[in-house]
């Protein structure tokens, strides 16, 4: 087993190297100058600065030498700065993760409570009331644009009605547990919606499929309590799927969800994000690309790992 | 396979109890929140306990002014002055020489108790004042305001009209390339500060009143080309009545007085700058309260608000498309050559609907740099008139099969609106227009040039500054006017003077000279409404509000946090 | 040998007859996929027959009747720009559905041909396309999205081409799984016997068995890129906002002052988008029922 995990994690490198290096060839393509981003025409003091600071910062070298650079600085624990911000990326990473964390973890956690909870039970009494008004919120929750419905509860919930804050994730002076909930409540249950519409059709239709298997019926031709049916060999089988489901999700925990961070000015690394890649910010781009990259491989591997876990068919190292 | 029910039993569990814990604390958010304006949005909201929910408002009995700027980058930094110095924040931060009044041009003493002029008006002396303290303890003296002239023209991003103006200082050249070690117009004597110009340049003095002085001790350890963007602004030592208090990344920052400051201190004891996505939406929700804007549809959504009282104020700010002439390298663009193709774009757009449907009673049309309502404007007037631009067209053999692009950089909507627009008029005179939007204004406009009209603002600080953008020497419009040199001296001369009647004469020229040529197609003047809670704040009476970018006097000293 | 072989296929061939006249009638009989299907060919029609339905032309600007709610002569109301927003609905549908129903195909057509060759040829050609798989998963799709845009430039054509590329890994996957199962079936084996080519075996005998997964996994993509669309215009980089797409559109109605006066603006691309996205979601699920195996 641990070798097995060993090997896994260092075949993670290559690939990491691999995709770092598509990543600034592709940045090299985006034509998008990072100085002349940050300058506007409107304050474009002097066309001398601009091009002493072009070169100050090597983005007059060549493409490869650029490349080595960094990894040579990546390797030596120097994260770099952004070009457009100025801010030290490892600054940025200490003071944005926490935030995409915090808010990743909380919507991870309810939506799966919620969506496989609601899946679970409309799966049991199938055509029943619980499934039919689940089965409307999941399409509804996955068929509008995140955005705006994101724009759409900010102005009941925070401007109508006033209830809680419009955005950001604390106030000034305020502080403790009541604070944090408060600026959560509207990006989270946002966040939510989207994600529980998902995993809830997901956890219904395997359920659906485990509960018609040959085993169930069995087991409930031997009598055992409809329940323990439920509990013992649907849930447990019905698991699997949905776990990988939420292993695929776990990237979010370092990438955050772009939109909804925009939308709620939430000051995590997915708003970051956007940022860099309009301004071709490009070592911002690529140490935040590169470690939601490491996150997924991780998670994939989280995935095998859970799947054979689960599964004893399946054997690792296969 | 027990092990592993046992764990998902704890994780089911766990997942319960957190949601428990999150519903509980949910409850909270009904607490009383006193100290709050009264939300008065519409009158279909509840103004009564729902109250926006802004946790602890003046803590502990401050008087907290409130302001918002839009998140950028990391949102980690307070502002940077030397970019536009505007706007309370600045101002109770830094400090400049002078203080200009809301015209901008006349001053009064500041950080300099006097200053003088040489008849020649090649030379400025100004006497620093003594006893002023930085934040940090350390004294202020003539070596910053020499110091921050200096480090002024190596900054990589910064406002024009600042490195123009020190442009002129003898040896500006040479001490921005490296070739000299000091900067050698600029004495400090004590603490009389002296400065010598190569030419006479008219706005000098306004332009120092705008130039906010920098610590000197603490900002020689930052590179020049990237002090815009250094740690610096996460820690600003200021030597105005505030300083900072508290940084929060991504979410706000505060000021808080400056035990070192010298003059009165202000009635406001606290200010706080939130960091926010969009700033209509903090102003509704009590947390803005003194905001300018040129947007319409903020300006009806704040007209709304009861507790924000509206300021109109009239300004110089340009919108004009530059045409895409040629390259001092010779680089022609074929399309904008004839003039009567520039001409005609002009009577094809109905500037006025425009001006009066997207922004009513803000935008004023004009027909050169110079506004309609000043005794200079000479009357051409480029009225809608869709027949004579297409006949113009014709007459100068342009191809209607050419696919005209519009190049603009502001991406809020009423800017893509207003495109939208423009392309409709155009396309109902027979052309075929694409617009395209630019992230990265500069390089597409003076480098990339693949355009043929391109969509500009200028907030300028003076007239003469318009017409500083025909120089044959301006380092970005060289490159598409081709290096045009006859409006050279008159340009100049517009910069240098300070005599109202030969200004006046030197304008009508410039203005003729710029119909003759339509290098730029002006499209309109943008006038600014500041908006203040007045339930929050009460602004002293016989304040005068200006030019929402630059600093001047507001007496902010005096105004009030009340209800 | 080919008399055998024949029959054979005759055989196949009524049996999948009336295996598809079940799938039809059961299709029909599932009501939601059905109200489904309706929408989506309803919606699609009229985007197609814009001009038919409606004699604005989307840009065409009347500064004089800007947000007009919906009256007789205009039965959506106009924008802040007095457009037609009816009209600019039927035809930003045309390039929003072109948009992600080009992206989804295209996306599922260069994942089963990856597929299949991986899944039937194995080996080293296998673990290279899985790799490459691999390395497009390890992009968060959006990022990926983004960076793709900000290369290729906005444009209708480019998002298309951004969506193939970001969208093929999964039909990939579902493709090369089934035939790494399939093509030690019997019949493969027979088909090889009588020498039929490689590619003749691998899309016409093993191709069309996987095909239902494939068609329910496009429904599921279109569906996503109709609200990726909506995203990226939201974030800036997605059609440019001279064109009206149904991003565009809503987007274009994003602010305060909109969402507070001018409820046309945003109600009617907002729900033309969801209805949309439902019809295709539903409409998927009801194929689902129809083509999985396992529930017949």
């Amino acid at each position: 087993m641990l070798k097995f995990i060993g090997k896994k994690l260092l075949q993670m490198i290559p690939m990491l190297l691999l995709i770092s290096f598509i990543v600034f060839g592709g940045l090299q393509l985006m034509d998008v100058d990072p100085i002349s981003y940050m300058v506007t025409p409107d304050m474009a003091a002097s066309a001398e600065n601009q091009e002493a600071l072009r070169e100050q910062l090597g983005l007059n070298d060549p493409f490869v030498v650029r490349y080595f650079n960094w990894v040579k600085d990546l390797l030596t624990g120097d994260f770099g700065y952004s070009i457009v911000n100025g801010t030290s990326i490892a600054t940025l990473l200490k003071t944005r993760l926490p935030a995409t964390f915090e808010l990743a973890v909380i919507a991870l956690l309810l939506s799966s409570v919620i969506g496989i909870g609601i899946g679970i039970i409309s799966a049991i009494r199938q055509n029943g009331i619980v499934d039919y008004l689940g089965r409307i919120f999941a399409v509804l929750g996955q068929s509008i644009p995140q955005f705006f419905f994101g724009i759409c509860v900010i102005q009941i919930f925070a401007i109508k009605l006033g209830w809680l804050p419009v955005n950001g994730r604390t106030s000034p002076g305020a502080s403790g547990f009541g604070d944090a909930v408060v600026h959560l409540v509207l990006p989270v249950l946002t966040m939510t919606v989207a994600m529980c519409a998902v995993l809830m059709r997901y956890s219904r239709n395997t359920m659906l499929g485990v509960l018609n298997s040959d085993y169930i019926k069995t087991a409930r031709s031997k009598g055992i309590p409809e329940w323990k049916v439920y509990i013992k060999h649907g849930f447990r089988n019905a698991m699997r799927p949905v776990l990988v489901i939420l292993c695929f999700r776990l990237p979010m925990l370092i990438g955050g969800s772009v939109v909804i961070e925009s939308v709620f000015g939430w000051p995590g690394i997915g708003s970051i994000i956007t940022q860099s890649v309009v301004s071709g910010d490009y070592p911002v781009i690529m140490v935040t690309t590169l470690m939601v990259a490491a996150a997924i491989l991780v998670a994939s591997f989280l995935v095998d790992v859970l799947t054979a876990a689960l599964d004893p068919r399946v054997r690792l190292g296969e | 396979m027990k092990k592993m029910s046992k764990r998902l039993l704890s994780l089911v569990l766990a997942l319960v109890l957190s949601v428990m814990c999150l519903s509980g604390c949910g409850g909270k958010t009904d607490e009383p929140k006193t100290d709050t304006p009264a939300q008065t949005d519409t009158p279909a909201a509840t103004p009564d306990a729902n109250t926006p929910s802004e946790p602890a408002p003046d803590a502990g009995g401050e008087k907290v002014l409130k302001l918002a700027t839009v998140i950028e980058g990391a949102a980690d930094k307070t502002v940077y002055p030397w970019h536009n110095p505007q706007g309370p924040a600045t101002a109770a931060l830094y400090r400049s020489l002078l203080l200009a009044d809301a015209n901008l041009t006349d001053v009064t003493p500041d950080l300099a108790t006097d200053y003088s002029v040489s008849p020649d008006g090649l030379t400025y002396t100004f006497t620093i004042k003594e006893g002023v303290k930085w934040s940090d303890g350390e004294d202020f003296t003539a070596e910053d305001v020499a110091f921050s002239i200096k480090t002024n023209l190596k900054v990589a991003s910064g406002n024009a009209i600042f490195t123009n103006a020190f442009t002129k200082i003898e040896g500006a050249e040479a001490w921005r390339d490296g070739s000299a070690d000091d900067l050698s117009g600029l004495k400090v004597d004590g603490n009389v500060v002296t400065i010598t110009l190569t030419s006479s340049y008219g706005a000098f003095i306004p332009v120092i009143a705008q130039f906010c002085i920098l610590p000197e001790h603490v900002v020689k350890d930052y590179d020049p080309l990237e002090l815009h963007n250094s740690d610096y602004w996460s820690k600003p030592v200021t030597c105005g009545a505030f300083k900072l208090g508290e940084m929060s990344a991504g979410n706000y920052y505060t000021l808080v007085p400056n035990e070192y400051y010298e003059g009165t201190p202000w009635k406001i004891t606290q200010i706080t700058n939130y960091f926010v996505p969009d700033l209509l939406v903090a102003a509704q929700a009590g947390n803005n309260d003194f905001l300018n804007t040129n947007v319409p549809a903020t300006i009806s959504e704040l007209s709304k608000l009861d507790f924000m009282t509206m300021y109109p104020i009239d300004i110089l700010f340009y919108r004009y498309f530059i045409c895409n002439m040629k390259g001092v390298d010779g680089n022609e663009n074929p399309v904008m050559q004839d003039k009567r193709v520039r001409e005609a774009i002009l009577y094809a757009i109905d500037r006025e609907t425009i001006t009066e449907q997207l922004f009513p009673d803000l935008a004023h049309v004009l027909h050169s740099g110079v506004p309609n309502d000043y005794p200079e404007y000479n009357g051409v007037a480029y009225e809608y008139n869709p027949e004579k631009a297409k006949q113009l067209l014709q007459e100068a053999g342009y191809d209607f099969n050419h696919t005209f692009r519009i190049l603009y950089y502001y991406s809020d909507q009423n800017s893509i609106d207003l495109m939208d627009t423009i392309a409709y008029y155009l396309g109902e005179v027979g052309m075929k227009v694409e617009t395209i939007q630019s992230q990265q204004g500069t390089v597409d406009l003076f480098q990339t040039r693949n355009y043929d009209v391109g969509y500009k603002g200028l907030s300028a600080f003076s007239i003469a500054e318009w017409y500083g953008e025909y120089d044959s020497t301006n380092a970005n419009f060289q490159n598409i006017f081709g290096g045009d040199t006859q409006f050279d001296a008159n340009s100049a001369a517009i910069a240098a003077e300070s005599d109202p009647a030969k200004r006046s004469e030197i304008l009508k020229e410039l203005q003729t000279m710029e119909q003759e040529n339509l290098y730029k197609l002006p499209l309109y003047t943008l006038g600014n409404n500041i908006f203040i809670n007045t339930q929050h704040v009460k602004v002293p009476d016989g304040v005068t509000f200006g030019n929402p970018w630059y600093l001047y006097d507001m007496d902010l000293a005096n105004w009030e946090i009340i209800g | 040998m080919s008399a055998q072989a024949s029959t054979l296929q005759q055989a196949n061939k009524q049996q999948a007859s009336s295996l598809l006249r079940k799938n039809i009638r059961k299709f029909v009989n599932n009501r939601l996929a059905m109200i489904g299907l309706v929408f989506v060919v309803l919606i699609v029609l009229s985007s197609i027959f814009a001009p038919l339905l409606t004699s604005y032309d989307p840009s065409q600007i009347s500064l004089g009747e800007k947000n007009l709610s919906p009256c007789a002569a205009h039965i959506l109301g106009t924008d802040n720009l007095g457009r037609d927003v009816f009209s600019r609905v039927l035809y930003g549908g045309r390039i929003s559905v072109l948009v992600s129903v080009l992206g989804a195909l295209m996306g599922s057509f260069v994942g089963m041909v990856l597929g299949s060759i991986a899944g039937y040829f194995g080996g080293k050609v296998d673990m290279l396309l899985v790799r490459l798989s691999e390395i497009f998963q390890t992009f968060p799709e959006m990022i990926l999205i983004m960076i793709l845009v900000a290369i290729l430039g906005q444009g209708v054509g480019n998002l298309i081409l951004v969506f193939s590329v970001t969208g093929w890994m999964t039909t990939f996957r579902m493709v090369r799984n089934e035939f790494l199962a399939l093509r030690e079936e019997t019949y493969v084996q027979v088909c090889e016997a009588f020498g039929m080519s490689k590619a003749a075996i691998m899309f016409k005998q093993i191709l069309p068995n996987v095909l239902s997964p494939v068609i329910v996994s496009t429904t599921v993509n279109v569906a996503g890129f109709i609200l990726s669309e909506a995203g990226l215009s939201f974030l800036g980089v997605g059609v440019p906002s001279s064109v009206p797409t149904w991003g565009n559109i809503l987007n274009a109605a994003k602010s305060v002052e909109v969402v507070s006066n001018y409820w046309w603006l945003w109600a009617v691309p907002g729900a033309v988008i969801s209805i949309f996205v439902l019809a295709i979601n539903f409409f998927g699920d009801g194929l689902r029922d129809v083509l999985d195996p396992k529930q017949q």
